[in-house]
């Protein structure tokens, strides 16, 4: 076998096979609930912080309103 | 020059500089304790991630292991039911905070009287677990449920020491309007994440 052809055969293989390789160290159980799960949690994850900041940017806004409309003269 | 220098104190006068109390948008008390309760709450949400992959990728039979005691689901109902009206109880006080710091006192006390009971009932349902065999290094469902409900435990011990701490300087007429709403904000905090928790591990 050629240089070229182990090369091609790799890269099949690597199109072909993808489901055994593992790379992620801890993905120990790659069952669909388990995909589900890391896909899940990794949405929860993001989104999270992002709704605790609205959050509170939104609470602040209305603090500013609330000022804005008691002050004197308002 | 010298009229620019009039034109400024005229400004002055016109637009006096804001008081501290008036640049205060959030009180330092409650944006600090609003950060703190951010972070806690992606400690929170760290965990029980870590719990949802690991409960995934085990076989459906095997979770909770055979040969592991089970959560006492109804019995921390009940106790949910205890830490939810502790909430309840705190939300009361500090409506009645407006009326005067001394009508604060009494929900206040109730807060934590029913918070001290979840702690407690909390301990005797560990006591037992531990008893039948669940530990920390019993199976992975041992160690999250320890460490998730532990975490949770720590923090209403802390919330309820600090409480009782501030409860002694309501009744003494020394505890600011703003460091009660950061304070009830923790325990808030405590007593809703707890039904989040509950749904997650025991059910």
């Amino acid at each position: 076998m050629s240089r070229v052809h182990a090369v091609w055969a790799v890269a099949l293989a690597g199109l072909t096979l993808p489901g055994v390789a593992e790379a992620c160290a801890v993905c120990f159980s790659a069952t669909e609930s388990n995909r589900g799960a890391f896909i899940g949690t990794t949405v929860f994850l993001t989104i999270l912080p992002l709704l605790m900041i609205g959050s509170v940017a939104f609470y602040v806004y209305r603090r500013v309103k609330e000022m804005e409309a008691t002050e004197p003269g308002a | 020059m010298a009229g620019t220098m009039s034109e400024k104190r005229d400004l002055r006068l016109i637009h006096p500089a804001p008081t501290r109390e008036q640049r205060q948008i959030v009180p330092n008390e409650v944006l600090g304790m609003i950060l703190f309760i951010g972070a806690e709450v992606m400690l929170f949400a760290g965990l029980i991630s870590a719990y949802a992959v690991v409960r995934a990728g085990m076989p459906a039979d095997a979770w909770p292991p055979p040969g592991q005691p089970r959560l006492p689901i109804a019995f921390t109902g009940f106790n949910t039911l205890l830490l939810l009206a502790s909430g309840g109880a705190m939300w009361f006080g500090g409506r009645k905070f407006a009326e005067g710091a001394d009508k604060a006192v009494p929900p206040v006390l109730a807060s934590l009287g029913l918070g001290a009971a979840f702690v407690a009932l909390q301990g005797y349902e560990w006591a037992n677990l531990l008893g039948e065999g669940l530990s920390m290094q019993s199976s992975p469902y041992g160690s999250f449920f320890y460490l998730i409900v532990g975490t949770h435990a720590v923090h209403a011990v802390a919330a309820l020491l600090v409480l009782s701490v501030a409860t002694l300087r309501l009744r003494a007429g020394e505890l600011t309007e703003h460091a009660f709403t950061a304070l009830r904000a923790f325990w808030y905090f405590v007593v809703l994440i707890w039904p989040f928790l509950y749904w997650q591990v025991y059910l």
